[in-house]
């Protein structure tokens, strides 16, 4: 399997954020882009994926227990996060790309039997490499996030989040006072005085200034609100592709998410009726950062399960 | 929230630098922000061929132009530069800036009208911490 040129660590990161992400960093070009990405241990792979303002640091308490279990871990960034390269223009961003940008970096690593868990963005961009090449995914794990063009209430409001990405808006709440970073996050978890303490300071070192912060303004504007958005029929299609798919699957779903409310955890259910779960941890939008022991758990519960049954 | 919209003949900074704020790629992701700045500045698409710029003048005092932008298949402006006009050598303060841009934001707001209100703003900013809102 191949691996991309890989660098003992990634050594711009300051040590307080280095002993949080102890893992070695590697990097990739994929359609012209540089990615960033971790891939640690041996065995069927299971990619983790982020969405916004994230990056792989987000999923550093998965990594090694999915790792000892005998899994291959790999954890990218989109490009426009982490240590990603971050191109500075909207206008070359598009979901469309960014699924074409994931879909090349799964066949540059050439994975096969794999595992996608995905929360946020890393839901639309994952699952649509799955209902592309349905062949090389073993099991799909999903969590607060979507895989249709409606939105839910929440993105569809004007307070507080279609005014957030309004025109004039969006650049100076996202770029210039990088509002989802030092605010946004914090309101979407659950465990704040720990995420402030530990985590934060890694999600702020990566967004620095202004240019470097473009997608999380860019992610907003790519929900569909409307039948004829941006991003509607790429998600109408991921809606119907994966509504024929019968890739094992699970869902996870945090208990205090309002992003994506409950009741999109109950739709994956009906889209994917042969799904395990919705199953409840303690978890905001960010779950990854408030129930990592208990999530990966489950999964690796229904990784086992998935090994047995494959069994002769 | 007092924006002054104001010509390069009114302009009281002298010897001024751009400095670019801040760039909307896409003023018409919601048309009626687009028309807002049309009716304020007076545009039409002629502008787009070589046009001046326009300038708005802060509660501060502090003075800005803004660049309008054209872009193939979409109307015009499609996207606009806001710039701070400094005086020739002096620093910049950011936070300086982005209270002015948040008042800009406010007068732009209250333009657009409809659905959207300057309240929506202002509870937005509170929950994001905005010192101004």
């Amino acid at each position: 399997m191949a691996k991309g040129s890989a660098f003992t660590s990634a050594p711009d990161l300051p040590p307080h954020i280095r002993q949080h992400f102890p893992f070695a960093s590697r990097f990739i070009a994929v359609n012209g882009h540089r990615m960033h990405y971790v891939d640690e241990g041996e065995g069927d792979p299971v990619l983790l994926l982020h969405g916004n303002p994230t990056w792989s640091f987000l999923y550093r308490k998965f990594i090694p227990p999915i790792r000892a279990a005998g899994y291959r871990v790999i954890v990218p960034d989109h490009i426009g996060f982490g240590l990603s390269e971050h191109p500075a223009r909207e206008h070359d961003f598009s979901l469309e790309n960014h699924i074409a940008n994931l879909a090349e970096f799964v066949r540059r690593l050439d994975l096969k039997r794999l595992t996608v868990v995905c929360q946020d963005w890393g839901g639309p961009m994952g699952l649509s490499c799955a209902v592309l090449d349905p062949a090389s995914f073993k099991a799909l794990v999903v969590m607060n996030t979507w895989a249709w063009p409606e939105p839910s209430t929440f993105h569809s409001s004007i307070f507080p989040w279609r005014m957030m990405h309004a025109p004039v808006v969006a650049p100076y709440l996202f770029q210039r006072r990088n509002v989802l970073v030092e605010r946004g996050l914090y309101l979407s978890v659950v465990h704040r005085e720990r995420f402030i303490e530990e985590a934060l300071p890694a999600y702020r070192f990566v967004m620095p200034d202004y240019d470097s912060r473009l997608l999380t303004r860019v992610f907003p504007r790519l929900i569909p609100l409307g039948h004829d958005d941006r991003s509607a029929a790429t998600m109408r299609w991921l809606e119907k592709s994966l509504g024929q798919t019968n890739i094992p699957a699970l869902i996870v779903w945090g208990r205090e998410e309002i992003v994506f409310p409950a009741g999109c955890a109950e739709r994956f259910k009906k889209l994917l009726p042969h799904a395990r779960g919705p199953l409840w941890v303690t978890g905001s939008h960010f779950l990854q950062e408030d129930s990592p022991q208990e999530i990966c758990g489950h999964i690796l519960e229904f990784l086992r399960e998935i090994d047995r049954e494959s069994q002769p | 929230m007092n924006i002054e919209i104001i010509t390069a003949a009114e302009l009281r900074t002298k010897s001024y630098r751009n400095v670019f704020v801040m760039v909307e790629e896409r003023l018409g992701h919601y048309d009626g922000f687009r028309e807002a700045i049309v009716g304020a500045f007076g545009l039409t698409p002629a502008h787009a061929d070589g046009g001046a710029p326009g300038y708005f003048r802060a509660p501060s005092g502090r003075e800005y132009q803004i660049i309008f932008m054209a872009r193939s298949g979409q109307r015009f402006p499609s996207g606009i530069e806001i710039h701070a006009l400094v005086p020739q050598f002096d620093a910049v303060d950011p936070e300086a800036a982005d209270e002015d841009i948040w008042h800009f934001l406010e007068w732009l707001i209250a333009r657009v009208g409809g659905e959207w209100s300057v309240e929506a703003l202002k509870a937005t900013g509170k929950v994001y911490k905005i010192p101004w809102a």
